[in-house]
């Protein structure tokens, strides 16, 4: 049976369960399976429905966008990755607008853990991951504003990559924080998360990348120690020792860095929903709409003076890559909360779940670093990710790196 | 801590109406973001973090 067929055939068979599409489009598949051609040939993909499909509603995971039109045409990733061969099957359930860690969707239901139903997939690209480690596709396309890429990958167990900060396109994608919104693919193995990698950006090929000879790599203490489960620690630890990391390093007032990309986020966000905020507010997702309403409500000056200590913070951070090419850290605090889940420990400290599954991810994202979040273990029986850090514009670190772990 | 006066004066600035039920929810969302602008607000900056060198006409 040919990929796309076989994955045709196990959305049918595992979907129902762990609900990680929002649309299967088999018609569109089977026409554009037989004149695929291209270094991707055949292999079957999904996207996050925040990007443009056409005839499609762009969903965002909302039920305020079903009322806008089809899409004309295709997000621009998409033709890339049709142009080389891959096939596209669906699009993939998320939290609404992005604004969540976790895809518990009210209007379409839960993504659940492919490895754990009872548990969360990670958001807001939770169908991406889901769907990855399902084994329906092997590859997807999810957007990262503060770890959405990044927390799912690794609760799912799967390879995530969010490109440099403008690496990417994002035309033809529902914006959630245009300061801070990335696109970048999800894939079951490092070979195939670099060549689609490949086909969508315009830099040197990472594709083939391997050896970590030469690269001063280190891992992440402080912050990044002490907002996670010591079990997530030794997981990262066991890593770095299979690469021979014995160096650590400090990300200097990374706390700043993400209370920066929360009110940054939190006034954007809110911005952009507020014409609907006014006019429908009971159709939104009830576990956001809060949040957008006090977003939206946020003084200037405290908008402003967090895109200025973000410019503080990319300095204060780009001084450390004079002395390394590549940062390892944990990618979430601990493995996947159960799907309902209010609060978790870290440490002995009772916090919120949702939002807090990405407190080791935002204030990288903040500065637009690129990264790849790799599946390096697991914990009570479920994936944690490594985020593989290296400085803009060298994704070609990320992937060495990455390569040496596969 | 910003108080309830300050949620429905705000409001009013951006003609978003907060109603009652949700109004303490909002608050509290507000008031956690206040905090993250409070830790930001610590930090000492140079003319180097201003916004206006990305603005490209």
């Amino acid at each position: 049976m040919e990929a796309v067929e076989q994955a045709l055939a196990s959305i049918r068979a595992r979907n129902g369960a762990i609900n990680a599409f929002t649309a299967v489009l088999e018609d569109r598949a089977r026409g554009k399976e037989k004149t695929a051609r291209g270094p991707l040939k055949g292999i079957p993909f999904a996207v996050k429905n925040l990007f443009d499909v056409k005839g499609l509603s762009t969903l965002a995971g909302s039920k305020i966008n079903r009322d806008l039109p089809p899409a004309a045409r295709d997000a621009p990733l998409i033709e890339r990755l049709e142009a080389a061969g891959a096939v596209l099957v669906g699009t993939l359930n998320m939290d609404e607008y992005a604004y969540g860690f976790s895809t518990e969707n009210t209007h379409y239901g839960p993504t659940r853990n492919p490895r754990n139903l009872e548990h969360v997939a990670g958001g807001s690209s939770g169908g991406s991951a889901a769907a990855v480690a399902a084994g329906m596709v092997p590859l997807t396309l999810g957007s990262d504003t503060n770890g959405s890429i990044r927390v799912p990958a690794s609760f799912c167990g799967v390879w995530g990559l969010k490109p440099t900060f403008g690496r990417l396109t994002r035309e033809g994608s529902f914006p959630f924080v245009n300061s801070l919104d990335h696109v970048g693919p999800l894939a079951a193995n490092v070979d195939l998360l670099a060549a689609a990698y490949d086909v969508m950006q315009d830099a040197e090929p990472v594709s083939g990348l391997k050896g970590i000879e030469g690269l001063r790599i280190a891992r992440a203490v402080g912050y990044f120690e002490e907002n996670a489960e010591q079990s997530v620690v030794d997981v990262i630890r066991a890593a770095c020792k299979k690469l021979q990391v014995t160096k650590e390093i400090e990300i200097p007032a990374a706390a700043l860095g993400r209370a920066a990309a929360f009110v940054i986020t939190a006034s954007e966000g809110g911005q952009l929903h507020l014409p609907n905020l006014r006019k429908r507010p009971d159709d939104f997702e009830p576990m956001i709409v809060e949040r957008l309403m006090a977003g939206a409500l946020m003084p200037a000056a405290w908008y402003l003076q967090a895109q200025r200590v973000r410019r503080w913070y990319y300095r204060q951070v780009l001084k450390l890559f004079e002395e390394v090419d590549v940062i390892l850290a944990p990618a979430t605090p601990r493995p996947a909360q159960k799907i309902g889940q209010e609060t978790f420990t870290i440490r002995g400290k009772e916090m919120l779940a949702r939002p807090n599954a990405g407190l080791l991810t935002q204030p990288i994202s903040c500065i637009g670093l690129p990264v790849i979040c790799a599946p390096v273990g697991e914990v009570e029986n479920l994936p944690v990710g490594m985020q593989i850090i290296a400085a803009p514009w060298r994704e070609d670190h990320c992937f060495r790196v990455a390569r040496a772990l596969a | 801590m910003i108080g309830e006066k300050d949620l429905f004066g705000l409001s009013r600035l951006v003609n978003l109406e907060i109603p009652e039920a949700r109004a303490k929810q909002v608050l509290e969302n507000l008031q956690r973001m206040e905090q993250g602008a409070a830790l930001v607000n610590e930090v000492e900056l140079g003319p180097q973090d201003e916004l206006a060198p990305e603005w490209r006409p």
